[in-house]
Formats: C-alpha cells, sequence, structure tokens
C-alpha cells in the first residue's frame, strides 16, 4: 500500500506495531519464542512481571540503537554487533535490577542473563530493526516485549494462585486451600501455555485459517 | 583490504564505547548493590530469630565471633570494640588471599570461607541480645540437590540445654515449589523452634529431619518431593551444627556459673 511508506509519529502504523504482537503476532504462543524462560520464571507474579520489564527494556533498546546503526553496519558482522548490542542491554538491565530491585534480582538470578539468549531479542533485530527506521523499531520492541509480558504474567498469576494460593506474595485463598504443588513446578507452565494457544486459536480464527 | 579495515575500526569503536559506558554504570551502581547484598544477608541471619528479628537493628543489636578453625575463639566483638581491633583481624584474614577481602564483621561468610582448607578457615557466630531473651546464632552450609544451602540456626539456652529456637534456610537453586520449600514455607521453618540438640541421654543428635518424625524433641518432618534437599538440612544441621559445640559449652558454662 502507498500509504505504509508515509510515517506518522503514532499513527495506524505504529499502533499496529504495538498491538500487533500482544495478540496476532504473539512472540510466544504464536511464533513460539522464549518459551525457556516463560516455563522458568512464572512461577510468582513478581519476578514475571520484572522480566516482562527487563525483556521489554532490552527489546526496545535493541531494536532502537540497531535501527540507528543499521546503514553503518557492515553486513558481515551484523550478528555479532547486534549480539554486542543486546548483551551490553542485558547488562545494564542486571545492574539496575541489583541496585534497585534486589529481591527481583535474586528471585530471577540467572535468567537476567540469559535474556540474551531469547529469541525474541535477536529475532526482531534480524527481521525488523535492521530494515526500519528507529522509532518504528523502538515501537516494535516496545510491542514485542510486552506480547511476551502479557503471557509471562497470566501464566504467573494462574500459576501463583493455584499453586500457592497467593498473588504477588499476598495469601489470597485461606487455608481450605491445598495448594498445588505441580503447579509451581516448571513442566506446569508448557501445559498452561499449550491451553492458552488453545484458546487464543479458539478466538482469533486468523491465526488458524493460516496454516 | 581497505574494506576489512573498516570492519576493524567498527569493532573496535562499538566495542570502546559499550566498555566505556558499562564501566561507567557498573561504577555508579555496583556500591548501591553491594549495600542491598549486605542488608539482605543481616536480615537473612536475623530472620532466624522466633520472633523473626522484628525490632533489632544488626549493627546495634548483634554481637559477631568469630571461631577459627579448631571451634576456638579467634575474635569477639564488645560494646567498645574499636574499629583498629576489627581491622587487624581483617588485614590477618585477608592474608590468605582467593580474592576474600573483609572489610566488615557481616562480610565474614561460610561461602567465601569454602575457598580455604579446612584448618584456614573460620567461623561466623551471632550474639543477639533481644528484650526478653538471649540468642546465638550460627551459620551452617550444606549442599542441596542442585547446589549449595546455607542458613542460620538460632540457639538458645535454657536451663544448661541448648535448644533451636528459630532458623532461616537459603539456596541457591532448589526446585520451586519442592526444595526451595526449605526458604519458602514457614510451616517447615516453624518445626525447628523448641528442638532440642542433645538427646535425653546427652548425646548429641542436632535435629534430624526425617520421613517420619518419631521423636517429637529432635525430629521434623521432611519435605515430600524433596527428598534430597530433606537429607541435605538434616546433614548440615548435624554437621555444621556440632563444629559450634565446643563453643557453645564453653559459653553455657560461663552462663551457669555466673548464675
Amino acid at each position: 500500500m502507498a500509504t505504509e511508506t508515509k510515517d506518522s509519529v503514532f499513527g495506524k502504523k505504529e499502533r499496529k506495531l504495538i498491538t500487533d504482537p500482544i495478540d496476532d503476532n504473539n512472540p510466544v504462543t504464536v511464533q513460539v519464542l522464549g518459551v525457556c524462560s516463560a516455563l522458568a520464571v512464572t512461577s510468582q507474579v513478581y519476578p514475571a512481571l520484572i522480566m516482562a520489564i527487563g525483556v521489554t527494556f532490552v527489546t526496545a533498546f535493541a531494536n532502537l540503537i540497531t535501527s540507528l546503526l543499521r546503514k553503518s553496519i557492515p553486513s558481515s558482522i551484523r550478528m555479532i554487533v547486534q549480539l554486542l548490542i543486546v548483551a551490553a542491554l542485558v547488562q545494564v538491565v542486571e545492574l539496575l535490577l541489583g541496585a534497585f530491585a534486589y529481591s527481583a534480582y535474586e528471585m530471577l538470578s540467572v535468567f537476567i542473563g540469559l535474556i540474551i539468549t531469547n529469541c525474541i531479542v535477536m529475532g526482531r533485530l534480524e527481521a525488523y530493526a535492521m530494515a526500519n527506521k528507529p522509532w518504528q523499531s523502538f515501537l516494535d520492541g516496545i510491542g514485542n516485549g510486552l506480547g511476551y509480558g502479557f503471557i509471562l504474567i497470566v501464566m504467573a498469576i494462574v500459576r501463583e494462585i493455584s499453586g500457592k494460593g497467593s498473588f504477588m506474595g499476598w495469601k489470597i485463598l485461606g487455608d481450605w486451600y491445598t495448594p498445588n504443588n505441580l503447579m509451581v513446578l516448571p513442566c506446569a507452565s508448557l501445559f498452561l501455555i499449550g491451553v492458552i494457544i488453545w484458546l487464543q486459536r479458539g478466538w482469533n480464527r486468523k491465526l488458524v485459517d493460516i496454516s | 583490504m581497505q574494506k576489512g579495515l573498516n570492519i576493524y575500526v567498527y569493532v573496535l569503536i562499538m566495542t570502546g564505547v559499550t566498555a566505556l559506558v558499562l564501566s561507567f554504570l557498573y561504577n555508579v551502581l555496583d556500591p548501591i548493590q553491594a549495600k542491598n547484598k549486605e542488608e539482605a544477608k543481616k536480615k537473612s541471619i536475623l530472620a532466624a530469630l522466633p520472633d523473626g528479628g522484628a525490632g533489632l537493628d544488626f549493627d546495634k543489636d548483634v554481637k559477631v565471633v568469630v571461631l577459627d578453625a579448631k571451634g576456638k575463639v579467634k575474635f569477639e566483638q564488645k560494646a567498645d570494640t574499636k574499629q583498629e581491633e576489627s581491622d587487624k583481624l581483617f588485614t590477618e584474614l585477608n592474608k590468605r588471599g582467593q580474592g576474600v577481602k573483609y572489610t566488615k564483621l557481616v562480610d565474614i561468610d561460610l561461602a567465601l570461607e569454602e575457598k580455604f582448607p579446612l584448618d584456614q578457615r573460620i567461623y561466623p557466630v551471632y550474639l543477639v541480645e533481644g528484650k526478653s531473651s538471649k540468642s546465638t546464632i550460627v551459620a551452617v552450609r550444606g549442599n542441596g540437590l542442585w547446589d549449595k544451602i546455607w542458613g542460620f540456626i538460632s540457639l538458645e539456652n535454657k536451663a544448661g540445654k541448648w535448644a533451636v529456637s528459630g532458623v532461616n534456610f537459603e539456596h541457591k537453586a532448589e526446585t520451586p515449589g519442592l526444595g526451595a520449600e526449605i526458604k519458602d514455607s514457614k510451616a517447615f521453618k516453624e518445626q525447628f523452634k523448641g528442638k532440642q540438640i542433645y538427646d535425653n541421654a546427652g548425646e548429641f543428635v542436632s535435629v534430624a529431619v526425617v520421613k517420619a518424625p518419631k521423636n517429637k524433641d529432635w525430629e521434623v518432618k521432611s519435605i515430600s518431593g524433596a527428598t534430597v534437599t530433606s537429607v541435605g538440612v538434616s546433614e548440615m544441621m548435624i554437621r555444621g551444627v556440632s563444629f559450634y559445640l565446643p563453643y557453645l559449652e564453653k559459653i553455657s558454662g560461663k552462663a551457669l556459673s555466673s548464675k
């Protein structure tokens, strides 16, 4: 379409960059990326929330920086440059969490460092930021971070309530509730993701018709 | 050739800028993180107390005693202990190398001591003078299923008999919902309260973590589904606490004779 070449600050195209990854093109449930961390950090809501913010920060700024540099990056080493940008940003997240959210830093421990291996980050850099303008790339990063974070938090809410009877650490179910230990284990998130994908395909026919 | 050179220059500039930014951030944020870490440790030690250390200030209410590898007192912090005296201890301890640099008494950690051979290690004891009771907190460290587990055991001397008044366990990588329950489950930690560390014949038994506790005085129930971690806690309670026995006997002797 001809209108797509015109860029506005927050037009239809830009809004779509944010909303698309949340449903139609969700990185976790549609593209099935970043599942490893989705299994690992979703036993409680608080660490899942911090992880979602961390990944959103990294995807957004990695996209922005890569897009700013996209014309100067020599194509033979572009992956290495992208990796350097992501690694540096992950380190920034780790330092910030250690200084300002220490309990989350302890809970997430090794998984902060593993944001670097989250396929969503590198995937967006290669697929979007290398070929698009900085502002759009930034929004695309935020959208994908939110899409990932949305699934993470939904899973964490279900897992924390059913597995511990609490929400964000507060006990909301009384003593009558026997916590379901299975829900706290990583395997529970596998079938939870399965259920979410199934539900999503139930209401979003677009996803089914493609395949 | 020209193109190849460009790539090298590009990489050099990129890595240089990244390194600068990161080292600047590290310098600004690392002291804050170190402080968080210290606060978390103080909290973790005080959490072993029966009331969770509510209202206590680690710097004011806790006195640190350092034991040498044989369990003898190497250093004793008192109300009038000057900074120079503890600095002298740190200079001596830091000579052992391995990158261990103590600057505060709270820094002393069994995790760091593990780097040294057994006969060079030191062990911290924390004496807490609460409003109603006097507690001796000892540090223990052992193995869980995936990685290290450690904890602080609060002991109280009641009529010449040492008993556990509270515990706090930490772990590095135990399974959430199973092994991690040693830290997360209040009910598990609650069981240790009031348990004897000597049996009725006066033999040291520590507190055993077993599947079906037979003796309510020194046995607690393990976490089902987390056998390895439970055995680890049990082993840590026996080996860890037994090290401090000579010291405990010594201070209880003092306490009794002064009565």
